[in-house]
């Protein structure tokens, strides 16, 4: 579909490209790119985790090692599981989507480039935080879920600090990742891609961004607390202060188990389309799949206690867990039989993808199995913590996850690099993988079975479990020998590999359309979609006018500024053309921001944290305050006429306005973890406020939050007044609220510091202080938003366009939401504790 | 993969007009039901058990278990409603010809909210099954 004339391409070469040297890689924003660099940077992540698995086998291979320590040994397990669940599997995934999904969708980039550079450098950064523990030698050892009390100050040093800060880094990015996703699938879909034609890799991602948002706010979340306790002297965590240890792993669960399936659904994604591919024919059961992977999404929130049951929590409790752990097993069996069914009589071609398919189905199966046997509370009360558990989600991560996305690096690889994969290579690196893994872990059930812990640094000889360690120490490097195999492969593959051209396995989906590698504007001429596999589509179609002007308009024009088409979320309608940020340092220059700022509380030097939050809080609004020159053209443009829909739309149909609601929700999940947080530690409170401290004055609370409920009203008369026009009005309301707020911001400082605690007092005062402190975070953003869109408003005449009601727009709406949370607060803080 | 579309010019039915916010209730009311369920039901039980209400009984039942029964007949009653509402909007759809793509993905997304109805609903009848083991206790 990309064609055109030359001098047409030329220009959208030069208007979508990537400037080369230093100063590309910095202002780079294409999701190509940015793909390509999370898959790479995950990749060698990935590397140095297996490298450290390898030491770790090492160390077991025979009974009462002295290859390592006891703390050598806890620092490796701790770097091996941080770096395979933080900083390859998802990554990786992201970098996956990102790169494939505006193919596949039909749009000729993702929603928000710039937030993609963004993710991509506070997540190399969050990596190389991490393992910078290693140059100092304080290397996280707590392992990679941090229990406290072992991870709190008393028992871990500034290792863990390396390990929280980079953390939140790499949690920033993957939740500004999964907002990309999930707006990009919702708002660029190709004109006819309705929700029943989309990509079944493309819902699996879907689901698996939406989790990501509300999984990842609550880890951050759980990780600031406990920074908190680390650094600023909070008692979240701690029980001699009204604290409690297992609110960390409720926090923590309610993300890692959640976080299992944002791994594996995309997995099956992958699945579905080389299944599909392999038998040349559309996936069957293809409702019923999608209806599985969304139940698999919900209720994957529903088990986050079926890693809790030897915590001694109610058996009432647990017993709605195991349903709900057994209950996901079936959405897991629809898939694997929707996968039989599509292959069942057709004879697909054993090629390397298909037999990493393969491999995956054995593998996932028996994990699957091990982990509805697990589900069981009796039956985990015995093998709890034992090998049995390594052997488990190894089957279901390695088998669930890295089994898939080696089947789709292999499949998509041609489509990446334009070359084949050699097939007799790609065929020993899958054999001595499969062959290796299962050497490595199947002997570990039967290990845990026998009683042998993980997390130990030796076993005695009289355990007799040599001869099971030795043969997984060799599987270990099997396996490792397999996926040098498989670089050595990737090496030949682009030195000298086989040209792939367009669609080398004829597969339908969109992304074979392209050339191979594809332009970085991927679509001259946006197509409009027909048919859920839309290169295998066959019979009459209804012609889609409105789509084939739309389509037309954008093949001839813009040059001068980029942009995609905009559709209806569930009926593939073209709606909209959407204008595309372009490239910006701004991006990486904020992560560094960022990264200053967490860095000043790694070496606790504080004065670095707020100066690099003012330097991030810049580079985001040089990022998105637009060019005047670049307002001018885009306002004089005649594209949108000759598409036939609106450029630069406002409103629901916006991409900033739906970008923000995310971030609202992400905010609301945020204050939801909070408020759980407060009530977790008052149910196990005898008194309430802790300690001598007194109950709140609802009162005097009341008048600290009454300016944030009073805003409200007043962001409404500031609307108001711009949509009848009314200058008075509207600078009257623009200025009510921004005075508003800093009225809040005023009496809740001073509320706070003439309490009688601090926040050090116990884990109700940490509590109080730290919510009050979370809304007043919210209303400085909010107050930095209303400023700029104020100005821009104030300047401008009453147009109803982009760069004047937008602004306001999104303005009003993070004001309500400032309004919601204020009243939120008010209720939890000073009301609750005289009623519960 | 799609069918051959039909001509339009042919005196059918006209295809239903779909109120948004129903096809959003319809596609995700089952789902926040079950939410709903098991929040509310951990809630209940961790917070009841651990406070002392796992002790009083009324009628011979804790009044943990009054609550958890009215929490899974609140939330069986949504998702029910939801996949009853999803049914009649599938076969009122079903009856009409589809005109264009539009309609078939509101069809679509109907037919995806029914199945998930259904589903959501039998977890939460399964997850109301261990109830009926702690009628007397936590």
């Amino acid at each position: 579909m990309a064609s055109g004339s030359p001098e047409r391409r030329a220009e959208f070469e030069r208007l979508w490209g990537t400037p080369p040297g230093w100063w590309g890689v910095l202002v780079a924003v294409n999701s190509q790119r940015l793909g390509i660099r999370f898959m790479a940077t995950a990749s060698a992540f990935f590397a140095i985790g297996g490298a450290l698995a390898l030491l770790l086998r090492i160390q077991l291979t025979v009974p009462d090692n002295t290859f390592m320590g006891p703390q050598l040994y806890n620092e490796l397990f701790t770097m091996h599981g941080s770096t395979m669940m933080y900083l390859f599997a998802v990554p990786f995934i992201e970098g996956l989507a990102l790169y494939l999904l505006p193919f596949m969708i039909g749009s000729r980039d993702v929603a928000y480039p710039r937030l993609t550079a963004f993710s991509y450098w506070t997540y190399l950064f969050g990596g190389l935080v991490f393992y910078a523990s290693f140059l100092t030698g304080d290397v996280p050892d707590a392992g990679w879920f941090a229990y406290t009390p072992l991870s709190g100050p008393a028992y871990s040093g500034r290792g863990l600090d390396f390990w929280v800060m980079g953390l939140a880094l790499v949690e920033v990015a993957g939740i500004g990742a999964a907002v990309e996703i999930v707006i990009t699938l919702l708002k660029l879909r190709a004109p006819g891609m309705s929700i029943r034609r989309m990509p079944l890799f493309a819902w699996t991602v879907l689901v698996a961004g939406v989790m990501m948002i509300f999984a990842f706010t609550v880890l951050l979340v759980a990780t600031a607390l406990l920074e908190l306790d680390r650094a600023a002297g909070t008692r979240f965590f701690e029980p001699a202060f009204g604290g409690n240890s297992l609110l960390w792993q409720h926090l923590f669960w309610f993300f890692g188990h959640p976080e299992v399936y944002i791994m594996f659904l995309p997995a099956t994604g992958v699945i579905s389309m080389i299944i599909s591919t392999s038998a040349q024919r559309p996936l069957a059961a293809y409702s019923l799949v999608v209806m599985a992977v969304m139940l698999t999404g919900f209720v994957s929130f529903g088990l986050w206690m079926h890693h809790m049951y030897v915590t001694g929590l109610p058996e009432l409790g647990l017993s709605f867990f195991t349903a709900a752990s057994l209950m996901i097993g079936v959405a897991s069996g629809i898939q694997i039989f929707a996968w039989i069914a599509t292959l069942w009589g057709t004879r697909p071609q054993f090629t390397t993808h298909f037999l990493y398919v393969l491999g995956f189905f054995f593998i996932f199966v028996l994990g699957g199995f091990t982990g509805v046997m697990i589900a069981v509370a009796p039956f985990d009360w015995q093998v709890h913590d034992t090998f049995f558990i390594v052997a488990h989600f190894h089957y279901v991560l390695i088998g669930g996850v890295v089994f898939p996305l080696f089947a789709g690096a292999h499949y998509w690889w041609p489509k990446i690099t334009g070359r084949l994969l050699g097939e007799t290579l790609g065929r020993w690196s899958f054999w001595l993988t499969f062959v290796g893994f299962n050497l490595t872990f199947f002997p570990m059930h039967i290990m845990g079975l026998l009683g042998l812990p993980r997390r130990v640094y030796r076993y005695p000889a009289s355990l007799q479990l040599e001869g099971y360690n030795i043969a997984a120490t060799i599987g270990g490097f099997t396996m490792a020998v397999g996926f040098v195999v498989m670089v050595w492969n990737c090496c030949r593959s682009v030195r000298d590999g086989a040209s792939a051209g367009k669609n080398p396995w004829q597969s339908g989906s969109l992304e074979w359309s392209t050339e191979s590698p594809p332009p970085q504007f991927g679509f001259l001429q946006p197509p409009v979609v027909h048919h859920r596999e839309p290169l295998w589509g066959t019979g009459s179609t209804v012609s889609d006018p409105a789509a084939e002007r739309a389509s037309a308009a954008l093949a001839a024009a813009p040059t001068d500024w980029r942009a995609t088409l905009g559709t209806d979320t569930i009926t593939g309608r073209v709606v909209a053309i959407h204008v595309l940020a372009g490239l910006s340092p701004a991006p990486f220059f904020a992560a560094i921001g960022l990264l200053v700022a967490f860095l000043g509380v790694l070496l606790k030097s504080y004065l670095l944290l707020p100066l690099g939050l003012i330097f991030a809080t810049g580079c985001f609004v040089r990022w998105m305050y637009p060019v005047p020159e670049f307002v001018r053209i885009l306002r004089e443009s005649n594209v949108p006429e000759r598409a036939g829909v609106p450029a630069n739309v406002t409103g629901v149909q916006s991409t900033a306005w739906c970008g923000l609601l995310t971030f609202l929700i992400i905010g609301a999940t945020a204050f939801g973890a909070l408020f759980y947080a407060y009530f977790y530690l008052r149910l196990f409170s005898e008194v309430w406020p802790q300690g001598n401290i007194p109950l709140p004055d609802w009162l005097a609370g009341g008048l600290v939050y009454a300016p944030l409920l009073l805003s409200a009203g007043t962001i409404r008369l500031a609307t108001f007044g711009f949509a009848c026009e009314s200058r008075g009005l509207l600078k009257v309301g623009l200025a009510a609220t921004a005075l508003l707020w800093v009225a809040y911001l005023g009496l809740v400082t001073h509320h706070l510091f003439n309490q009688t605690f601090n926040l050090q007092v116990n884990a109700y005062a940490s509590a109080f202080h730290v919510i009050s402190m979370a809304v007043m975070l919210f209303v400085l953003g909010a107050l930095v938003l209303w400023s700029a869109a104020s100005v821009r408003v104030l300047r401008a005449e009453f147009r109803s366009d982009f760069y004047v009601l937008l602004p306001l727009q999104l303005g009003a709406l993070l004001g309500y939401f400032v309004a919601a949370a204020g009243a939120a607060v008010y209720g939890v803080l000073y009301l609750s504790p005289h009623l519960l | 993969m799609d069918a051959s579309y039909p001509s339009s010019s042919d005196a059918r039915p006209e295809p239903p007009q779909v109120n948004r916010a129903l096809v959003w209730f319809v596609l995700l009311g089952g789902a926040t039901a079950w939410t709903l369920h098991l929040l509310l039901a951990y809630a209940v039980a961790e917070f009841g058990c651990l406070s002392g209400m796992g002790e009083t009984r009324v009628g011979g039942l804790t009044l943990v278990a009054w609550m958890l029964l009215g929490v899974s007949v609140l939330a069986a009653g949504i998702a029910g409603v939801a996949t009853v509402v999803s049914l009649r909007l599938h076969r009122r759809i079903r009856a009409a010809e589809m005109g264009g793509e539009g309609e078939r993905a509101t069809a679509f997304s109907v037919r995806l909210g029914l199945i998930s109805n259904v589903g959501f609903a039998g977890v939460i009848v399964v997850q109301t099954i261990p109830i009926f083991y702690y009628l007397s206790k936590c």
